[in-house]
């Protein structure tokens, strides 16, 4: 590791991290509160019952709200935010993509895969991420709106209790990711989606902008 | 995308849904003022057969005549009641809003100091709001098109996402006006 000092230069805008916290806060609640329901659901009180499944209907909501947001900032925002940075589209891309999975199977030997804003590979999940929380939103809704008596028939809550483990293994390899990348590659990046900059050395800050000027 | 298309649509989207009242909710108001006097008579006429025992009611008048013609009145009173709120609570009342809507948050991003793109999120989401959420209820409670109310959860989903981020965009795009003397142009 060199010891050449790093600056800050901003990669993230304040929308996409002022959306980023509201989701991850929102899917937060919604797994805590429906991994209440889904594990104590028979022993909970029905008048508390409702109440937890108010709460997760509510906050389900607020984190659709923050999804569509996401989603559209996908297509409207600035180029660190736009689905064009989130799918290996270029040479470029696929060749970090490649660089990541091979930087994985090595046991994170080697330099690791520089880049500006997200990692392609990370990119890929997050659109898969995306998919399943459209899912998870439009499954929740649908049995919310199944009379009472009907919902634990519904076939769709079955859908929404199997992606309610998939987002919870998402968060785990998102938390996980996150802070080894953060530890190996030195590019601040759990602090990127506080202040939005990301700290790279001069040199690293001039091989990336001659790839994406 | 910076508020003005808002604007121009609410105020259009506002005539079309404020038409809903005088062409459809007021006629529909009078039918059903008919419908629950007729109801209202025929139910008398079963209270009071109640009260005695349905003595002297024969012929046209039996009581199986009489409870039946309630019957039938009451689901008609009902039906019509029904159909008054499908317009009056869905396209009507939440069209003019949404329309009203479009309206103050077009005036509201003109004025703020946000990003430009952050402005034409904020746009789509109210058009989108609006179209997908009361312009569904229009469909389904105007023409009958019942498959529209499926869509009716993206409407919702839009404007509250466009609310939540309303009020983010006004915390930093609100900025307090600074005076020629504060500028330091007048001495």
């Amino acid at each position: 590791m060199d010891n050449a000092p790093y600056n800050f230069y901003p990669v993230w805008d304040p929308l996409l991290r002022v959306v980023h916290w509201w989701n991850a806060v929102t899917v937060a609640f919604q797994v805590i509160t429906g991994s209440i329901i889904l594990i104590f659901g028979e022993e909970i009180p029905d008048a508390l019952s409702g109440n937890l499944i108010n709460m997760h209907s509510v906050v389900g909501y607020m984190f659709a709200a923050g999804l569509i947001t996401r989603i559209l900032w996908l297509f409207i925002g600035p180029p660190s935010a736009s689905w064009r940075d989130l799918l290996p589209l270029t040479a470029g891309q696929r060749k970090v993509l490649t660089d990541t999975l091979h930087y994985y199977a090595q046991f994170l030997k080697g330099a690791p895969p520089l880049y500006m804003s997200h990692n392609p590979f990370a990119g890929l999940i997050y659109a898969v991420f995306f998919f399943l929380a459209s899912m998870q939103v439009i499954t929740g809704v649908v049995v919310l709106n199944t009379p009472e008596d009907l919902r634990d028939e519904s076939a769709l809550l079955a859908w929404h209790a199997t992606g309610y483990i998939l987002i919870i293994l998402y968060i785990i390899a998102h938390i996980s990711a996150v802070f080894i990348h953060e530890f190996v590659e030195r590019h601040g990046i759990i602090g990127s989606m506080i202040h939005g900059s990301k700290t790279f050395t001069g040199e690293e800050w001039k091989e990336l902008t001659s790839q994406n000027p | 995308m910076n508020g003005k298309v808002n604007i121009v649509f609410g105020f259009i989207y506002l005539a079309m849904t404020a038409l809903l009242g005088p062409v459809l909710l007021v006629p529909q108001l009078g039918a059903n003022l008919k419908t629950m006097g007729d109801t209202a008579q025929v139910v008398d006429k079963v209270q009071e057969g109640l009260r005695n025992d349905f003595k002297g009611f024969k012929g046209a008048n039996s009581p199986n005549k009489v409870i039946g013609q309630a019957t039938v009145s009451i689901f008609n009173f009902t039906k019509n009641s029904k159909n008054l709120s499908l317009l009056a609570g869905g396209p009507h009342a939440h069209g003019n809003l949404e329309a009203l809507l479009n309206i103050a948050a077009g005036v509201v991003l003109l004025t703020l100091a946000i990003p430009a793109n952050f402005k034409k999120l904020l746009s789509i989401l109210f058009l989108t709001g609006a179209v997908f959420h009361s312009g569904m209820l229009y469909l389904g409670g105007v023409f009958g098109m019942m498959w529209a109310y499926n869509f009716t959860i993206i409407g919702v989903i839009a404007l509250l996402a466009g609310l939540v981020f309303a009020g983010i965009a006004s915390i930093i795009g609100i900025k307090q006006p600074v005076s020629p003397a504060e500028r330091g142009e007048l001495k």
